[in-house]
């Protein structure tokens, strides 16, 4: 296996939830979510020789992963049983048993609900808090300043916190 | 319950569940992929020289040979008209370098925003950029070919139609497409960049 093989698989390993995530959130659909995480594989892999290491590979990989998924456009039509789907990020939780597990599921998909309801540039800003993403790391994935990304996390986690409060009634 | 605390559960979740594919089968199939893609591209690339080079030899012969100076200037007037479109939409064409995806979400917004502009415009004026000197070539080159009135009546109203089609489809794809994805990628990009 070449180098570069072995870089790619281990990126592709070291991100597949971080790229799964974002594709359930900016896909319509499960369906639509399974052929967005296969594009970003083939994204990633056609960029990687291209990478010139100037910053960390995760955030590299993040950027690409955002704007693979930010070319898309989504579909209209969202299907409620995402879960079902053998590639949903939710999916092995659902079916793993105990009751506090499954609450712990709901409460994501109310997260991914609300997320659903931001504006698509305020979802990118909400997934990458919720991806633990330091200030700097952000303004480097999406090319805006850390003041800026302050200001407006602020905003974003507020309105995320009442829609999902709002849900939760 | 804070948001802090449905944050929580989000890193859990996409760290379970099956991989479709891992290890060598991954390396393999998104190699097959991305060398489909490469083939895609190199036969539209083929495709494009091809009618750049069938327009050269066709409509640079009768440049050379065509029986009056009408039909020469017409088929001159062709043959760059339909060069000139083909290297205008050349450069139109979205981005496909590999390392693009890896630049800044705004930088890359910015970027795609101006290629969707610069398409809203070709799309716009293609009248005056594609239909135009095509029509006109086409017209003299029949006129001078000294065809009578009929054929160049018949000639006029192929081209009067043609160009009618070609405006309204591209009108379509503007209002349909175009606009909409300007207006989407303004929109992200005001999200990001506005305090």
């Amino acid at each position: 296996m070449s180098d570069l093989e072995d870089r790619y698989l281990r990126l592709v390993a070291e991100n597949r939830g971080r790229m799964r995530r974002l594709s359930r959130v900016y896909a319509g659909d499960a369906e639509a979510a399974r052929d967005l995480y296969q594009e970003m594989l083939l994204q990633v892999w056609r960029s990687l020789p291209s990478f010139e290491g100037r910053s960390e590979p995760g955030t590299w990989l993040y950027r690409v992963a955002l704007n693979t998924a930010l070319q898309r456009r989504r579909r209209r039509d969202r299907r409620r049983d995402a879960t079902l789907d053998p590639d949903d990020p939710l999916r092995d939780r659902a079916f793993a048993g105990p009751e506090e597990r499954l609450e712990e599921v709901r409460r994501t998909e109310r997260l991914y609900e609300a997320i659903d309801r931001l504006g698509e540039g305020e979802r990118a800003l909400a997934l990458l808090y919720l991806e633990e993403k330091s200030y700097a790391e952000i303004s480097e994935i999406l090319g805006i300043t850390e003041n800026h990304v302050g200001v407006k996390l602020h905003r974003i986690k507020k309105k995320l916190s009442d829609l999902v409060k709002e849900d939760d009634r | 319950m804070s948001l802090d605390e449905y944050a929580e559960s989000w890193i859990e979740s996409g760290s379970g569940g099956g991989e479709p594919a891992a290890g060598e089968e991954l390396l393999a199939r998104v190699r097959e992929r991305s060398e489909a893609f490469e083939r895609r591209i190199r036969r539209r690339d083929l495709r494009e020289s091809a009618a750049a080079v069938f327009v050269v030899v066709v409509f640079g012969y009768e440049t050379i040979t065509a029986g009056s100076w009408l039909s020469r200037m017409g088929a001159a007037l062709v043959m760059t008209g339909a060069l000139y479109v083909m290297w205008r939409l050349r450069r139109a064409r979205p981005d496909e370098d590999p390392a693009a995806a890896g630049r800044p979400v705004a930088d890359r917004l910015r970027i795609r925003l101006r290629q969707v502009e610069e398409q809203v415009r070709l799309h716009e004026t293609v009248l005056w950029w594609y239909l135009a000197p095509l029509g006109v070539g086409s017209v003299m080159f029949v006129v001078g070919l000294g065809s009578g009135l009929w054929a160049t009546l018949t000639t006029l109203a192929v081209i009067a139609v043609l160009s009618e089609y070609v405006r309204r489809a591209n009108g379509r794809l503007v209002r349909s497409d175009l606009r909409p994805r300007r207006e989407r990628l303004a929109r992200l990009l005001r999200e990001l960049e506005e305090a």
